[in-house]
């Protein structure tokens, strides 16, 4: 430490080796003794301070010129010594406060008072500003006289950031807490004593902070509650689980009640102990007495469901009856229409003319007609909307079947079968029906003086399987299309037999079994129907 | 070859379907035995030889019964239920012969032991072929087992007039 010349005599540099130390004391007056002590303890002093890089440590004459300038001074405000010593210390403060006269008052206090403490922001060489904790204290001759001062001080920008970084912090908490209307927020201690009370806990209970604050959180349980011990058993379960959301219905100051859904968390200190609990809560009452409305009315809508499906179950079973006898009705006079032409046609059919004879061949077909509408009409409205079980499925059996059953089409050339069929995921007996409609119509529905002609092939693609149904029948044009597979229709009524129920039958089995139809055909020039499955996986 | 001869016990209160069966037995070839009561009771006396029926010469005892369900005095089910509590009656062939298949007939039919549950052809040509199988098939080929004596009897059930 550099020190200016003055009335104390001849500085130590650096690195010079104490006067004495580690040697045996040469014989001396006493006085000189005493004057060496004191200089010894002096250069103590000097050499600490000029070790000291954390702290600036500096002193002033009784006018507040720089008198000497530690390392730490050097490091906080920039100057070398030889830069400041001599000149005022006020270089050190800021514009506003050397125009204030914050130095001077400083030393003033310090002389006064034995010392001055204080935080501000004072200014480097390079202009730069930081804040310092610094404390002036008086300098004494061993007289008594006041020869200077010593400032030390210490960078605290760092730690002035901080602290106001947390004030802001907790200042925005605070505010927040204290606005938040919605949320009430309340803290308790580990006995669940309330500590604070936030806006919204105001207005969701009604009660001021300070009527709560002190008060046991137990007081925001209904009495019955309390009773069963809830609040304890919330807070015991809010330190094992970390926390407890719980629901429950609050009295108000004013005595309304309100339903509150919150979350109690415990609340740690550093050493890991409860120290308390925070309940966030939040008045529900609205939204659960829409809940229970709802439910109300759920419920009635259910009762409501089940009884119509009741009803409408039993509507279905009534019309399945009824369509039951009156089948048996119906078709027990047609067998006797039947039965009986037939009859007199077998026993009497020589002593008839040949036009009686045509009359009786008449009412026999008639009945047989209208017997058949009726026993596919049942058939329609007798399969139920659900679907079908499903299982891979051979088609060639099924085609082979139809065959047995109908030789007129088995016969000859009419039916080629281009093998092998896909399998498909289908439900057998549904199949069979659907392809006999369309093979017994691709027979059928043929110009009468053609000779009809059926191909079935099927194709994959995608998963799934179209089967192919395709004669060299009359058509069916485009614009009526759509229109077959609907009950009863019938697009030639006059020209070939049929119900107009078996393509309505195919479509509804079609869908049972989730799969499709269609026809793609030009009138006179026949038609391709087909119908689409999944395939059945490969073994 | 037989213990008996083949003989049919029709039921059922249809006059037409009487007279159409009638009519395709003869087709059929059935000329010997075909008897016809119209309502379960007078099925159950004849069974038991009882009153009109007593004289066994005139009215043998039947080796298949053809049994209509829906008559008005008693269900069809009803006398096949009864047919197959008489030990008397074993071994008599019960054919349920009617108009309406519902399967929940189909089922109780089955479970109350009936040989076979037909329903009634709607042309007369079928109904012919029907009884020539008939014929065949419980008369020629079907070993019709011979009978107990008939006079010990269960007790007759009282039948319901007012169903």
């Amino acid at each position: 430490m550099r020190r200016a010349r003055g009335a104390r005599g001849e500085g130590r540099r650096h690195g010079q080796s104490w006067p004495g130390s580690g040697r045996s004391r040469a014989k001396r007056d006493e006085k000189r003794d005493g004057a060496v002590n004191l200089r010894e303890s002096q250069e103590w002093c000097r050499l600490i301070v000029n070790s000291v890089r954390d702290f600036a440590i500096f002193t002033a004459d009784t006018e507040g010129h720089v008198s000497s300038w530690n390392p730490g001074a050097e490091r906080f405000f920039g100057y070398r010594d030889r830069e400041i010593l001599g000149k005022p210390m006020e270089l050190l403060y800021t514009p506003e406060d050397r125009e204030a006269g914050v130095a001077e008052k400083e030393r003033a206090t310090a002389a006064e008072k034995g010392t001055s403490e204080d935080e501000r922001w004072h200014v480097c060489k390079d202009g730069r500003r930081f804040f310092v904790l610094g404390r002036v204290n008086p300098m004494y001759t061993d007289d008594g006289e006041l020869c200077g001062f010593i400032k030390i001080a210490t960078d605290i920008t760092e730690r002035k950031e901080l602290q106001k970084r947390l004030t802001s912090s907790e200042e925005l908490h605070e505010l927040i807490l204290r606005n938040i209307p919605d949320f009430a927020i309340l803290t308790t201690d580990a006995a669940g004593k309330i500590e604070t009370w936030n806006t919204g806990a105001e207005k969701t209970y009604g009660y001021t902070a300070s009527e709560m604050i002190g008060q046991s959180i137990s007081m925001l349980y209904e009495a019955e509650e309390r009773a069963k011990g809830a609040p304890e058993r919330m807070l015991a379960s809010a330190v094992e689980n970390k926390h407890a959301v719980e629901e429950h219905w609050c009295v108000r100051k004013d005595g309304r009640r309100i339903f509150v859904a919150g979350t109690i968390r415990p609340l740690f200190d550093e050493k890991g102990n409860i120290r308390g609990f925070s309940k966030v809560g939040r008045d529900i009452t609205a939204r659960r007495q829409l809940e229970d409305q709802l439910k109300g009315s759920r419920s009635q809508l259910e009762e409501l469901v089940a009884k119509r499906t009741a009803s409408l179950t039993e509507a279905v079973h009534e019309l399945e009856t009824f369509s039951y006898s009156l089948s048996h009705d119906m078709r027990g006079p047609l067998r006797a229409m039947e039965g009986f032409a037939e009859v007199v046609l077998e026993k009497y059919g020589a002593n008839v003319p040949e036009e009686g004879q045509d009359l009786l061949k008449r009412i026999v077909s008639s009945a047989q007609r209208l017997d058949l509408l009726i026993k596919e009409s049942l058939a329609y409205y007798r399969t139920p909307r659900e679907p079908l079980p499903l299982e891979p499925t051979a088609i060639e059996p099924l085609i082979e079947t139809f065959c047995s059953e109908h030789p007129e089409i088995a016969r000859g050339d009419a039916l080629k079968i281009d093998r092998p069929l896909q399998k498909v995921l289908a439900h057998p007996p549904s199949l069979m029906q659907s392809l006999a409609n369309l093979l017994d119509n691709a027979f059928r529905f043929v110009a009468p003086e053609r000779r009809p002609e059926i191909r079935v092939w099927t194709e994959r693609s995608n998963g799934k399987v179209k089967i192919y149904v395709e004669d060299n029948g009359i058509g069916i044009a485009p614009s009526d299309q759509q229109k077959i597979w609907n009950l009863f229709a019938r697009l030639h009524p006059q020209e070939f037999e049929g119900t107009g129920i078996g393509l309505a039958l195919v479509r509804k089995a079609m869908e049972r079994m989730g799969g499709n139809v269609g026809v793609k055909s030009e009138e006179g020039r026949g038609s391709k129907f087909w119908l689409e499955l999944p395939a059945a996986k490969d073994k | 070859m037989n213990g008996r001869d083949f003989c049919i016990l029709y039921v059922d209160d249809d006059e037409n379907d009487i007279r159409l069966v009638k009519f395709a037995a003869e087709g059929a070839g059935i000329t010997r035995c075909l008897q016809i009561v119209n309502s379960g009771p007078e099925a159950m006396e004849y069974m038991h030889g009882e009153g009109l029926y007593s004289e066994r010469g005139k009215f043998p005892l039947p080796t298949l019964v053809l049994l209509d369900l829906r008559m008005p005095r008693m269900n069809g089910l009803d006398v096949l239920q009864w047919i197959r509590t008489q030990p008397e009656l074993v071994g008599i062939v019960v054919i349920i012969f009617t108009a309406s298949a519902h399967p929940d007939d189909v089922k109780r039919a089955w479970e109350l032991g009936a040989n076979a549950f037909v329903q009634k052809p709607s042309t007369f040509r079928e109904l012919t072929q029907f009884l020539k199988l008939v014929k065949a098939f419980w008369g020629d080929f079907h070993q019709i087992p011979p009978v107990e004596s008939e006079s010990h009897f269960a007790e007759l059930p009282k039948p319901d007039l007012n169903p």
